[in-house]
């Protein structure tokens, strides 16, 4: 268990409909740690990750962080197609803020000073030129990583990722899988990314939550998700049909 | 036979009339929950001149030319059912004023709405519940900006602000279509059909027609940007959103016509 953990939930329990999705979660993320949530589809992964981003409130329980600069990159990227990709990046320091606990008005900035911010994010995603293009004009992958520009473009503390290279090829979920910790590594963030794909377990993540019927049914170490008795990550790391999960969706 | 079995057309027109009724309260209570956070968000002056700029040129661009012909062919109508009886008659003197009338206190706020609610409201509709099944409205979230803020109240202050000029032009273009029927079926001269309108229209009946048109505004863009906000799953919802909001719209501006028709023209 980390000492000064960046996120912590306790006994936190979110149900829909009456059906329960998560049930008493607690856990600890270690500040620059990346934890890997896991587990078949319709277990609870995603909701996991709204209730930490405060996007959904739990039932019960409690969820605490470290540092309220907090930003998610979403599945299928949701950029604002109205918008530019200079407008998308820039989007955080061009609207005042609404919303959380650090309302004080963000620095104002001239165009200049904007269009060499949003460059030097792109830049950290492997992009460059496209500021004037829309989002419908990139390809899947390039909107992807837009969408972690436009998320690190505040300098979070705490990124979210859900299923960051779900739709892409090998190749493209590699790069990906680099920027998470490239951008880890530059800024110094906390992640947590919840994914499908054992390479990204295997690549980046220091440590895997396996959730399961509403609760977390392993936790620990990435290198020893693989090697590990327990028969729910035995048969998720062998995609095995045999075992205690079956398919719920 | 069980109870069950019993009236089951009667058992079936109450669960559809209970469920109608839920669904129109839960609609009504959301947007009362967005009318709110806007009115907040307004007060507080955080309408953004930008947005305020692009959707009231958006409003216009999109609904002002159908409003136009609507309007037009309206007044054209009136003319059309009553220049002839009334010249026979011999209160030709009374035709502009009639079709003025009708079309200030009426047809011009009404035939905007149509058009806004059509052209504009489902648009509206169908981008936010688009943005919202696509995670936009979260990401804005993330991003710690609030989607009434930024979508609803520019959106809503720009068709309470231009839906009551467009409904003086389209006032202005049913008058003229009535004019130009009146002579043509009735040989009703221009100058008196202007001086009936002149001598009869009051201001309240052009400020009556100007609220009315605000009121209508902000009743379709609350319903619509709720409806397209509170958006759950996939591409058919957008379209079944879509639809929700044109008949919620319509409905609450018929109610809202009724009761603004009985405080603004009734005489005591």
């Amino acid at each position: 268990m980390p000492d000064t953990p960046m996120i912590h939930l306790e006994n936190v329990s979110k149900a829909f409909g009456g059906r329960p999705v998560l049930e008493d979660i607690s856990l600890d993320v270690a500040s620059q740690e990346i934890l890997a949530i896991i587990g078949p589809s319709g277990c609870g992964k995603s909701t996991l990750l709204r209730v930490i981003s405060g996007l959904d409130k739990p039932d019960a329980g409690v969820v605490e962080l470290g540092d309220d600069n907090l930003t998610m990159v979403f599945q299928y990227s949701a950029l604002f197609d109205s918008l530019t990709i200079f407008e998308n990046v820039a989007f955080s320091l061009l609207e005042k803020p609404d919303l959380g606990t650090s309302q004080k008005a963000r620095p104002k900035y001239t165009e200049q000073q904007l269009r060499e911010l949003v460059h030097q994010k792109l830049l950290m995603v492997g992009l460059d030129d496209i500021q004037d293009l829309y989002p419908n004009q990139l390809s899947g992958g390039m909107q992807k990583r837009v969408s972690f520009a436009r998320a690190i473009m505040s300098d979070p503390r705490i990124i979210l990722y859900d299923e960051p290279t779900a739709g892409l090829d090998p190749i493209a979920s590699t790069v990906i899988e680099d920027y998470i910790q490239t951008l880890r590594n530059e800024i110094g963030c906390t992640s947590v990314v919840v994914t499908h794909n054992l390479t990204t377990i295997r690549r980046i993540a220091h440590r895997v939550c396996l959730l399961f019927g509403g609760k977390i049914q392993w936790l620990g170490p990435a290198q020893e998700f693989f090697t590990t008795d327990n028969p729910y990550a035995r048969q998720f790391a062998h995609a095995s049909l045999e075992g205690p999960m079956t398919h719920i969706e | 036979m069980s109870n069950t079995q019993l009236f089951p057309i009667t058992r079936y027109l109450l669960s559809q009339v209970s469920h109608g009724t839920t669904d129109f309260l839960y609609r009504l209570g959301l947007a009362t929950q967005n009318t709110l956070q806007t009115a907040y968000f307004i007060l507080k002056g955080r309408l953004s001149k930008n947005l305020f700029a692009q959707q009231a040129a958006f409003i216009g661009v999109d609904a002002l030319g159908i409003s136009l012909i609507l309007t037009l062919f309206s007044g054209m109508v009136i003319a059309l059912q009553v220049a002839q009886e009334l010249t026979k008659q011999g209160a030709g003197n009374f035709v502009g004023a009639l079709v003025a009338i009708a079309i200030l206190r009426e047809l011009a706020p009404i035939m905007t709405g149509f058009s806004v609610i059509a052209m504009v409201g489902s648009a509206y509709s169908a981008e936010l519940a688009t943005m919202q099944i696509q995670k936009q409205i979260d990401a804005l979230r993330m991003l710690r900006v609030d989607p009434v803020r930024y979508l609803v109240v520019p959106r809503l202050c720009a068709a309470v602000a231009m839906l009551p000029l467009m409904t003086i032009l389209t006032a202005m273009a049913g008058i003229v279509g009535g004019m130009v029927v009146s002579y043509v079926v009735a040989d009703l001269n221009y100058n008196n059909y202007m001086e009936s309108v002149w001598r009869q229209v009051e201001t309240r009946d052009i400020l009556g027609a100007m609220f009315k048109a605000s009121v209508f505004g902000a009743l379709i863009v609350t319903f619509s940007t709720t409806i397209g906000l509170n958006t759950k799953g996939g591409a058919k919802e957008v379209g079944e959103s879509t639809t929700r909001a044109v008949v919620w719209s319509f409905i609450a501006m018929a109610i809202a016509d009724y009761v603004l028709s009985f405080l603004l023209f009734q005489e005591n």
